[in-house]
């Protein structure tokens, strides 16, 4: 019999009978009195001056009331690093940014206009990678990249294309390398690629007759948007109201600041009447940041039985045109660049490099599905050169408490139990019955494994709010600044607040939009820390409210306040249950038989701020940024034919040590998800540019998702090992499913081939001339 | 959304609409015939094809027809390949059907669409190249019957102003062996690298008509009269065959001549395989 | 000959009441439901034929909105889209058994599942696929998906 009553229940999600009859409203299914709509002219080019822009005849086309360029607003606006028009100026540095916008009276007339925009490009040269970019005579992408403004924390080098540089040096990385008996090295890329959030980015925006600016967004972070748009164009930040309902999945990519700098601007050309902006899908993907790519470059070092004891470790991403979160992810995964493997010696050095394709921003996983593609496939090739079993090898490495992570930091007490993860995905993968087996002439199964580990990337000193209001009939009003995008955490904020309330989480009605000027400031829904922070928020104000509760009905009920407790909608004395009050005599206020009142509504304020965190050391990364570890094992087995290369996933699996698991079918829903958009990094999602950098599978005809029926049979299990700052022992479990499995996939289908596969994504196509490749050389 | 306007007609038969084609051309207006809708309003959403009318054909009787006339089934133009596919009068043009585009769109997606449409893969058309099909056309001229070979040559060979009506398929081909080899980059929800339709004759000789491995479908007489030499080993059939294919193997983003090389010999040793070749 | 030469108004039997409704030839379906009618459940995802997000039902077959001009369903059509559809087994089950996460997605895919469970209740898993891989979701994974699919056909025996 569990000790509690609503944590560990799959309470049904609060949002789901509006989801299912199709009334859960969405940016887009606004419409506002006198809405005036936008449409923006992209670029064709990847890398171009723009010679002009001709938009005499877009400004007469009917209904038309303002195009604006970059030049009518010459700002640059960022995240991190201030180095983005929202309008291309002067010239465009990879192909679908925006170049103008049109505003007219309908969209039609909005996008018939952009049509008539002539714009004279004249090409120059391009960057189509990170080693392009980093090459000594590389063109510049931002030549005036000493003037722009950005957080302490990011380390760009001016006169280079190096947006940021985040370095971590622990022990005597290339001593230890010299000495180890074991060494492997090897080079591994993916391109970028794109969210595919089913929603794409929409906004609308109004300049009221005050100067108040009102922006309805489709973000995970409307506080940061508030503030970036309060910084960057000088407006008051309390005269700024970002109100944001659910989005139709966010997935990272509707983190930081995306429309709402161009928004504002539209509306400001339109004499501050509203004006909506929605991406349409191949804007979304092109003209809207997506996925970062990676070229990375491992050598492990490991004594002859298998435990390592260095890595050099160069990540060189590929961040696109700006720097946007791209300059944060690289720098997650520098924090965390070995994986979750115990390595007391590590040289990293994580580079952020421009290049001139789509800006990469937050990705799920941030960083660390990146680093584990590498880090994965180098352990199995450890494995293999070490002749020790793959899941042997990292059950050896796997970290734990008293270990310390790449930034020198400790693993503390909460250290989740990797070991018991290893072990059970290996059960469920049923690795003893073998990792490569012939199945007939034509086919052979394969398994792969990944471990994965994930800390949020965060400023250290990132809080959470929560305040809880009460109805007339008892029942509570949960108001937090956490974004609703899917993953389903204000259902587990109910059952956090419901738990300690001892009702049920049908009793906790929740604000499923967020708007900054009611809601308690929060960073970001992003970095899987919702659950987490925002339920300690929570928590400790829900304790409030019951102490007010307890204060206001000691009194008429004549005893100590701290003899009482608050459950199923009463507060009474806990030794005499008979004794007490309906929770409605009490949190307005209570009111004796001759009218007198005392005490007044019952107001529980919470708050969290993340505790004992710093930033790293530039020059050796030392620090403590992680707030927590949560920590797993997956793996996959595929099948593949060796005629065409063809494979399929046919079961994946994940035990990840979550600390506490709230809601059972969701907590399962978020890793399986996650490992379906693994699937989906590893099989087909990735842009494919030509030589001019011009992205050509930039529509979701040619860009291949995971559809229905292509999905694996998934084992899904938690370890719960708990985490102590953690509400009710719990730590972060949105992003991490997808952390092992492109490693995972990889190593599986390098099994079955007999052939290095250092690249995702896997396509049969490029798997036959990898195979062709291997036996060319072999042959040599 | 659609950013230009356009307008919209939906004749009641087949005169109608021809006629309507000729006075939209006189007045100097672009006008093209519409069935399904799903190439013309997503190629107008992206503003790379522009019309000045739709000519819409769902209303014309013969354009809808699916039945049994004699010794023939008839396939109206309009009709949506899940209706073919539904019907199954003939399984392999239902194969062929069936993995066109995704279930859904292929509740609006038209057989006539799909074969004069501007989309170069046009699978639907690999049976018909087989089975000695006879296409109905209208036009100005009226309406006239063509064979297979006459109606098809890398392209619908329709005159301006005219559209497909129906198509006529001898029922004896629906009892006769046939395979469908269809091989995609990785998605089967996708245009295919290649898709082949094969069926075997009445002189046990073996009928294959190419999509996708090239710019267009094509069915030569030369490559089936290889494919049956059963003095030829497979290897040689195909070296033999991709030699009289009409231009080069297709090299594009969806998958490289190699692979596409590799996966025809494949298919066809697969399909020699199915068929028995001249066992 | 039904013309319809510039903004035309249009009758269209949405959800069983017949809606007047004028618009352009060129509106697709889509966008008449959405913006002329309020009737948003159904998305634009991709608005070209790809995700499925859009799907409504047209004379009890799934269609993609996004592809169908208003203009094509004038006067005759019977036209359903989610709102029009209640308290359905298939509703039911997606919520038991987590169909959908951000939601955005669903209405497309229970209008489709829909209409699968009222065709072919018994539909194996080779035919679900067959039907239920027009559309695209990427929260779930499409394990709630299935199990709420496999679930509403229990329900219904």
């Amino acid at each position: 019999m569990s000790e509690f009553k609503q944590i560990g229940r799959s309470f049904s999600r609060t949002d789901g009978l509006d989801k299912v009859h199709g009334k859960q409203e969405y940016v887009n299914d606004y419409q506002p009195t006198g809405l005036l709509h936008a449409a923006l002219k992209i670029s064709t080019h990847a890398h171009a001056k723009i010679k002009s822009i001709d938009t005499a005849e877009a400004e007469a086309a009917s209904g038309v009331q303002a195009v604006i360029t970059g030049d009518d607003f010459p700002v640059t606006l960022g995240l991190y690093m201030g180095d983005h028009p929202p309008l291309a100026l002067h010239k465009v540095r990879h192909y679908g940014e925006p170049v103008a916008a049109v505003i007219a009276n309908t969209e039609h007339q909005a996008k018939n206009a952009v049509e008539l925009i002539k714009v004279k490009y004249e090409d120059l040269e391009v960057i189509s990678s990170p080693t392009d970019g980093l090459k000594a005579n590389a063109p510049l992408l931002h030549e005036n990249m000493d003037e722009y403004t950005h957080i302490d924390a990011v380390h760009p080098e001016p006169g280079s294309n190096v947006a940021n540089h985040t370095k971590i040096r622990k022990g005597e990385a290339a001593q230890a390398i010299a000495d180890a008996e074991i060494v492997i090295e090897d080079t591994f890329s993916f391109p970028p690629c794109d969210h595919v959030a089913m929603e794409t980015r929409a906004v609308i925006s109004e300049i009221k007759a005050n100067g108040n600016v009102v922006i309805h967004s489709t973000t995970q972070a409307p506080f940061t948007v508030k503030e970036l748009l309060s910084f960057n164009f000088d407006i008051p930040v309390g005269k700024i109201k970002i109100i944001a309902p659910p989005i139709g999945g966010g997935f990272g990519g509707k983190a930081g600041i995306q429309l709402e700098g161009l928004g504002y601007l539209l509306t400001k050309a339109a004499d501050g009447r509203p004006v909506k902006l929605v991406n349409d899908r191949e804007e979304d993907m092109l003209s809207s940041p997506g996925h970062i790519g990676m070229e990375a470059k491992v050598r492990l070092g490991a004594t002859a039985d298998g435990k390592l004891i260095a890595a050099e470790l160069d990540y060189h991403f590929d961040a696109g045109a700006y720097a946007d979160y791209a300059v944060n992810v690289s720098n997650a995964a520098a924090i965390s660049c070995t994986g979750p493997y115990d390595i007391p010696n590590v040289r990293c050095d994580s580079l952020c490099v421009y290049t001139n394709h789509p800006f990469a921003t937050a990705f799920r996983g941030f960083g660390h599905v990146e680093l584990a593609f590498p880090i994965e496939r180098s352990m199995d090739l450890l494995a293999e050169k070490a002749g020790i079993d793959p899941v042997e090898i990292r059950m050896k490495n796997a970290i734990k408490e008293g270990d310390t992570s790449p930034t020198q930091s400790l693993m503390d007490a909460n250290t989740g139990d990797l070991r018991e993860c290893i072990k059970r995905a290996a059960k469920m993968i049923n690795w003893d019955q073998g990792s490569f087996i012939k199945k007939d002439e034509n086919k052979v199964i394969a398994k792969g494994f990944g471990l994965l580990w994930k800390s949020p990337a965060m400023p250290p000193n990132t809080g959470a709010g929560a305040i809880i209001t009460f109805n007339k009939d008892g029942s509570l009003n949960l108001h937090t600044g956490i974004m609703e995008i899917g993953q389903g955490s204000k259902t587990g904020l109910a059952q956090i607040v419901a738990e300690r309330f001892g009702t049920s989480p049908e009793n906790i009605h929740l604000v499923q939009e967020v708007n900054t000027e009611t809601a308690p400031h929060d960073w970001s829904t992003a970095a899987s820390r919702s659950l987490m922070m925002a339920g300690r928020a929570a928590l400790e104000a829900a304790d409030d409210a019951i102490d007010q509760i307890c204060r206001t009905a000691a009194i008429p009920l004549r005893c100590p306040p701290e003899d009482l407790i608050v459950e199923g909608g009463r507060v009474f004395l806990e030794d005499e249950p008979s004794i007490g009050l309906p929770l409605d005599d009490v949190v307005h206020g209570y009111v004796y038989e001759n009218g007198n009142a005392i005490e007044g509504q019952v107001i529980g304020r919470g708050n969290y701020i993340a505790r004992r965190l710093s930033g790293i050391d530039p020059e050796t990364g030392k620090g403590r940024p992680s707030l927590e570890y949560t920590l797993g094992a997956q793996a996959v087995e595929i099948e593949l034919d060796l005629n065409d290369y063809s494979y399929q996933i046919k079961k994946a699996v994940s035990c990840m040590d979550v600390g506490k698991v709230i809601n059972p079918n969701l907590a399962r829903g978020q890793v399986v998800g996650a490992i379906s958009m693994g699937i989906g990094l590893a099989r087909s999602e990735g842009f494919v540019f030509n030589s001019r950098e011009q992205v050509v599978n930039g529509v979701l005809r040619d860009y291949k998702v995971l559809r229905y029926g292509e999905e694996p049979e998934y084992e899904i299990d938690f370890v719960e090992t708990p985490q102590g700052d953690g509400p009710f022992g719990l730590r972060g479990l949105g992003e991490q499913g997808i952390i092992g499995i492109p490693g995972a996939i990889a190593n599986a289908l390098s099994r079955a081939t007999g052939v290095k596969l250092n690249y995702i994504p896997l396509l049969p196509e490029d798997i036959w001339q990898s195979v062709k490749e291997a036996s060319h050389n072999d042959s040599i | 959304m659609i950013p230009f306007n356009f307008k919209y007609y939906r004749p009641a038969n087949i005169e109608e609409a021809v006629e309507l084609y000729q006075q939209l051309k006189a007045d100097g207006e672009k006008s093209i015939y519409y069935a399904g809708g799903t190439e013309i309003v997503t190629n107008a959403r992206d503003g790379q094809k522009k019309y000045d009318a739709l000519i819409d054909l769902k209303d014309i009787n013969e354009c809808l027809e699916h039945g049994e006339k004699n010794d023939e089934y008839v396939f109206g133009a309009c009709l949506t390949l899940n209706e073919i596919v539904e019907k199954d009068y003939f399984p392999l043009f239902s194969l062929a059907c069936r993995p066109v585009a995704d279930h859904t769109t292929r509740n609006q997606l038209t057989m006539g669409g799909n074969i004069c449409g501007k989309l170069p893969y046009r699978e639907v058309i690999l049976p018909l190249m087989l089975v000695e099909a006879n296409f109905v056309f209208a036009g100005p001229e009226g309406m006239r019957t063509v064979a297979a070979a006459e109606a098809y040559d890398k392209r619908m060979l329709l005159n301006e102003g005219e559209f497909l009506v129906q198509v006529k398929v001898p029922k004896k081909f629906a009892e006769l062996d046939y395979h469908d080899v269809r091989k995609v980059k990785q998605s089967e929800v996708d245009y295919p690298l290649l898709h082949l339709a094969a069926l075997k004759d009445e002189a046990d000789q073996i009928r294959i008509a190419f999509s996708s491995i090239c710019a267009f479908p094509f069915r030569l007489e030369d490559i089936e009269a290889i494919f049956n030499d059963s003095q030829l080993e497979m290897e040689e059939k195909v070296e033999q065959i991709v030699a009289k294919f009409p231009i080069p193997i297709k090299d594009d983003k969806r998958g490289s001549a190699d692979y596409r090389r590799l996966l025809l010999g494949q298919s066809l040793a697969e399909i020699w395989h199915k068929l028995g070749g001249d066992a | 000959m039904k013309a319809y030469e510039n903004i035309s108004l249009v009758k269209l039997k949405v959800n069983g009441e017949t809606r007047d409704v004028a618009i352009r030839p060129a509106d697709t379906l889509l966008r008449v439901l959405r913006e002329k009618l309020g009737l948003t459940a159904a998305k634009p995802g991709c608005e070209n034929g790809d995700c499925g997000a859009c799907t409504v039902l047209i004379n009890e077959k799934p269609v993609k909105s996004c592809m169908k001009l208003a203009v094509e369903v004038d006067a005759g059509a019977e036209i359903i889209t989610l709102e029009g559809i209640k308290n359905s087994i298939i509703q039911e089950t997606f919520l038991e058994e987590d169909g959908f996460q951000c939601g955005y997605c669903t209405p497309g895919f229970l209008v489709n599942a829909y209409a699968l469970l009222k065709e072919h209740p018994d539909a194996d898993d080779k035919l679900a696929k067959e039907w239920l891989e027009s559309n695209i979701c990427r929260c779930t994974g499409y394990e709630g998906i299935r199990n709420a699919l496999k679930l509403a056909q229990e329900k219904l025996k």
